[in-house]
């Protein structure tokens, strides 16, 4: 059922800007995964040891292709949410994001702790899916609070 | 779906960005400019292939690269396929965040000084893995070369050589000379090319070359 919500429009567009963001960063590095036999060494930056890693397939899938997927589905989904106006909803948008930040904290590590280089991009990947987390849970606590004042007013 | 245009310009701006990266990674690097160099082969040069080459491949190379690496097999296999018409001369530009780079250059120079350099070349790359990080890289060519069966009295002399560490510093200016900023890096006849995405674009780059 359509239901009204009080999430400012400022944050709306703050969530398609950054999963926007995301998606361009980890399609980016999705085409040069497929693109390119290796990633060179450069003089000034040295080698992407990150994106050559064993850690940059899971089961034959690059990571960067999830990510590219799991920023589409959020867009998707988010405009779903916002064409139908069904802001429940948000709540399982809250729920997906949780995937995003644990793999933001566990690709991070293993770049810190494993492979002992970073990568730019997947940095950059890591700081969307952790904007992302933080907007889903945001947008959620709005539009419960809303939905508590409301069932407060019909009392 | 009650607003359409909204999810119209969704799916355009998707397409757009896919479309977009694809085809500015497929446009390739700008730094890839036409000229021609006229790259010396010496005789102190690593060198196999054809002694009357209708090509030339130059590669300038790092037994450190995990991308160089890669490569090799790749570059293996063009000179199984087109050795009777081209040359490669392989040139060591080991760069300085490898800290075993350049004593694995020294260990293949040292090689080619007993005639061996293409064996230990191919086994430096195919065990970069077991001594990029290792603290003891020499002690493992060492072995490397007791297994090729070299004189290994010599290797150990060979290996800490002015002339070998010569040979390297020079390759390394020259590369600088040809704007070499990456390894692995080929020069088609003197033209430097863009990284091919495996056996079969090089196969095609160089066919086109060779016309």
């Amino acid at each position: 059922m359509p239901q009204q919500s009080n999430i400012p429009r400022w944050l709306i567009a703050l969530f398609f800007l950054v999963a926007l963001a995301g998606f361009v960063d980890a399609t980016y590095l999705t085409v040069q995964h497929f693109l390119n036999v290796a990633p060179p060494c450069y003089i000034l930056t040295g080698c992407d040891t990150v994106t050559t890693s064993s850690y940059s397939v899971i089961v034959g899938i690059p990571v960067a292709l999830l990510g590219a997927l799991y920023y589409l589905f959020m867009m998707v989904f988010a405009l779903f949410v916002l064409d139908s106006k069904k802001h429940h909803l948000l709540q399982h948008l809250a729920f997906f994001s949780w995937a995003g930040i644990i793999a933001a904290i566990y690709f991070t590590a293993i770049q810190a702790f494993v492979i002992k280089a970073y990568c730019l991009y997947c940095l950059a990947s890591a700081m969307s899916s952790v904007m992302l987390f933080l907007i889903a849970q945001h947008k959620w606590r709005i539009h419960k609070r809303h939905m508590r004042a409301i069932s407060r007013d019909s009392l | 779906m009650k607003n359409t245009i909204i999810w119209v310009l969704f799916l355009v701006v998707v397409v757009g960005v896919v479309v977009g990266i694809i085809y500015s990674a497929k446009k390739g690097n700008p730094d890839v400019k036409d000229t021609v160099y006229d790259i010396q082969v010496s005789e102190e040069d690593q060198v196999k292939g054809s002694n009357n080459p209708k090509l030339t491949i130059v590669e300038y190379s790092d037994y450190q690269c995990p991308a160089c690496a890669v490569y090799a097999p790749v570059v293996d296999e063009i000179m199984k396929n087109y050795g009777s018409t081209t040359r490669l001369v392989y040139k060591d530009f080991p760069l300085d965040q490898h800290k075993n780079g350049k004593i694995a250059s020294y260990a293949a120079e040292a090689a080619g000084l007993q005639g061996k350099y293409w064996e230990m070349h191919d086994e430096l790359f195919k065990t970069q893995a077991d001594w990029s990080e290792s603290e003891t890289a020499l002690k493992t060519f060492s072995e490397y070369a007791a297994n090729l069966g070299l004189d290994t009295k010599k290797f150990a002399v060979d290996v800490s050589s002015d002339a070998v560490k010569q040979r390297v510093e020079r390759d390394i200016t020259s590369g600088k000379e040809y704007r070499v900023s990456y390894t692995p890096t080929f020069f088609l006849n003197g033209k430097r090319i863009e990284n091919p995405a495996g056996y079969e674009a090089f196969k095609t780059l160089i066919d086109a070359t060779a016309k």
